[in-house]
């Protein structure tokens, strides 16, 4: 009886799904390449603790210093960046950073995910990816531990191009290799906090970015200026979609206001990308 | 599984704010984090912060380091600690603990 009773069910169930609508987007105000933002706060993969991007947020209760916009579809390019894919960093007995150029060809102001292996690890200082004068420093040029290690394992980080250099070091009398070093783009108008007091917390039921309404903001740039129609929409905890329209955005945007979810588009938006947009909010108020 | 349930409030004279950044910014905690100006009833300026912490990350940032030049820095910090979550009120409890207020505007 299986073999056929097998296909006839898979005929009905593909009539069904064929039939069958995929949920509502917001990644659909973007389609036509609209800049702006969206913030999926259900999203854990797009928040990481530090602005450096080298911590993950695994739940609630933990703060968020870098945000993942996922306007542009958060798609890692399948073009390496790096144009030394493994190097072999040899001990110079000194204090001095022996660097070794790693890619040369980044983009200032856009976001790469970034990805090494050390392996052959000796010494008792640390090895990885400069930053301050290098390209990634998210803002912020302080210590980034999470970009260097003092073992041997991976490191990986998501981090904002402040040059188009970047090089891999070791120093005093450390050995290590790196390999497999990958510096991929990952698109979009990422936001972040450098500074750890003012970095809000995710929370549940419902889920939301809490700031905590005496210093905690997160700020993100943009291409170019959004502009003066700019639709601004906020899933607000308990209460529901808020949509403003004809906003004025200039090249950043920082945001206080708890939310669930926040989108911005640097346009209005049609009758029925609002309704879209309002049961989406609401959805993810809890309302 | 380690959470950041502390609740901590920092406070700080403003001839102290720049040193006690640059302590914090050195220690991996990014720039500007007393970032808050307000106005003591004697009439100085502070500035302050808040923040939630894990407790026992908390416990070593606050420790002396034996290093006079960051210690004396630190014993000017006033701190208040609590395991809660309605932040905004331990903020404003904090401010009328220590005689502290937001500046405000004239005239407004």
């Amino acid at each position: 009886m299986l073999p056929v009773s097998y296909p006839a069910a898979r005929a009905v169930s593909c009539g069904v799904n064929a039939r069958r609508r995929a949920p509502w987007s917001p990644r659909a105000l973007f389609a036509a390449g609209e800049q702006g933002w969206w913030f999926d706060n259900n999203d854990l993969s797009t928040m990481l603790q530090d602005n450096a991007g080298t911590i993950p947020v695994t739940g609630p209760g933990q703060p968020v210093g870098l945000h993942l916009d996922k306007s542009r579809g958060l798609v890692v390019s399948a073009v390496n960046s790096a144009s030394a894919t493994s190097v072999n960093g040899v001990p110079i007995g000194g204090p001095t950073l022996t660097q070794y150029t790693i890619a040369t060809g980044l983009v200032v102001g856009r976001w790469y995910r970034v990805r090494a292996t050390v392996t052959n690890y000796s010494g008792t200082s640390t090895v990885g990816f400069t930053s301050g004068p290098n390209a990634f420093g998210a803002g912020s040029n302080g210590v980034i531990a999470g970009l260097m290690r003092s073992s041997n394992g991976v490191i990986e980080f998501v981090g904002l191009a402040a040059t188009t250099t970047q090089t891999v070091f070791t120093r005093d009398a450390n050995t290590a290799n790196f390999s497999d070093i990958s510096i991929r783009e990952l698109p979009g108008n990422h936001r972040y906090q450098t500074t750890a007091a003012s970095r809000p917390i995710l929370r549940d039921a419902p889920r939301r970015i809490d700031y905590d309404q005496v210093d905690d903001s997160l700020t993100g740039t943009f291409p170019s200026s959004l502009g003066s129609n700019c639709t601004v929409a906020r899933s607000i905890p308990g209460v529901g979609a808020q949509i403003l329209t004809a906003q004025t955005i200039g090249t950043s945007f920082t945001d206080n206001v708890d939310n669930c979810g926040l989108i911005i588009v640097n346009r209005a938006l049609t009758a029925a990308e609002t309704a879209n947009l309002t049961r989406y909010l609401n959805q993810r108020a809890g309302v | 599984m380690s959470q950041y349930t502390l609740s901590v409030v920092q406070l700080c004279p403003a001839a102290y704010r720049d040193a006690a950044n640059a302590i914090a910014e050195a220690a991996g905690y990014g720039p500007g984090n007393l970032s808050v100006e307000l106005r003591h009833t004697d009439g100085s300026t502070w500035w302050g912060c808040h923040a939630p912490w894990i407790p026992e990350v908390f416990a070593q940032a606050t420790a002396p380091t034996g290093d006079s030049a960051i210690d004396d820095v630190l014993a000017q910090v006033v701190t208040s600690a609590q395991t809660r979550t309605d932040y905004f009120q331990h903020w404003l409890e904090a401010l009328a603990a220590n005689g502290l207020n937001l500046p405000t505007t004239e005239g407004a």
